[in-house]
């Protein structure tokens, strides 16, 4: 995984300048201009990095609570496996959910 | 209630930003009219996996930065993919703010192959009020770059600040705007 200092160094190879438009008027950025964008650009692909590797392979992050959202299995299934706990005395459904969470960590 | 074409703006040479400012290149974003619209057709990005949205800047800070009006907003999406799968609707909490200054997501998650882009439409209301907070909604469509689903979004929001918003500015989080285009309207 790539540091802030990498993609800052990345960034700035692949765009030695960068233009703006306004009212359909194309210039080039000014020099301060050109350090916020690539100090922005640098720390959001950062970020979507680790935040990638995060819901890859599980770990502590502040949205952890999204994470869990969109690893829980649908609603129908989770009455399924209920369903189906409550019949034959397993704990699919709770395994299921305490995996969920054991694997997105609230920090 | 007409709409009124007042600029268009294209991404020629891949721009970092594409700005609406007013005053000048006959660009009127003030109390000209009560509702202002701003259609996006085919913005393509140039870097994958990035967001598209906006910041605005009032006018008491003039030629800012687009880094101080706070925005609090909610996200939604729907999404499915080319594949068939993953029919859905939810909340995503990563794109949404709570009096944050950053750039206000309208997309999340391009894809950047060729032929795929985000089109939509961002409505701002009453931009000049010295009163109220600025209501936005914005609602659009793009491919995302996982596994090529389409997901539509409904963005909405407030700009919290009572100052006359007349600077408004359109950006990827990451990487330029590697084409696209961008038509301002005034309605009323």
């Amino acid at each position: 995984m790539a540091t802030l200092a990498q993609w800052k160094k990345q960034i700035k190879a692949s765009h030695p300048s960068l233009t703006k438009n306004v009212n359909g008027v194309s210039s080039t950025l000014s020099d301060a201009e050109y350090k916020k964008t690539i100090d922005e650009w640098a720390q959001v692909s950062f970020d979507k990095e680790v935040a990638a590797n995060i819901k890859e392979n599980g770990g502590k992050s502040p949205n952890y609570a999204q994470y869990r959202v969109e690893a829980y299995p649908s609603i129908g299934d989770q009455l399924d496996m209920q369903y189906h706990d409550s019949v034959n005395g397993t704990t699919t459904w709770a395994d299921a959910i305490a995996t969920v969470k054991a694997k997105y960590q609230k920090p | 209630m007409a709409l009124t074409f007042i600029k268009s703006a294209t991404a020629a040479g891949s721009p970092a930003t594409i700005s609406f400012v007013d005053g000048s290149s006959d660009v009127v974003f003030d109390n000209t009219y009560n509702e202002y619209q701003f259609h996006f057709v085919n913005i393509h990005a140039g870097t994958d996996n990035a967001a598209f949205g906006f910041q605005v800047n009032s006018t008491n800070d003039p030629g800012g930065g687009y880094d101080t009006s706070q925005i609090s907003s909610t996200f939604f999406k729907a999404e499915h993919s080319e594949g068939g799968s993953g029919g859905s609707s939810g909340y995503h909490t990563a794109s949404d703010q709570g009096n944050g200054v950053a750039l206000q997501r309208m997309s999340y998650s391009q894809q950047m192959d060729d032929d795929e882009a985000f089109s939509g439409v961002l409505t701002i209301y009453a931009p000049s009020s010295s009163t109220y907070v600025k209501h936005f909604v914005a609602k659009g469509n793009y491919v995302h770059h996982s596994s090529h689903y389409s997901q539509n979004t409904y963005v909405a929001g407030y700009i919290n600040d009572t100052y006359p918003i007349d600077e408004i500015r359109f950006a990827m989080d990451s990487g330029n705007i590697d084409s696209g285009t961008i038509h301002m309207y005034g309605v009323g």
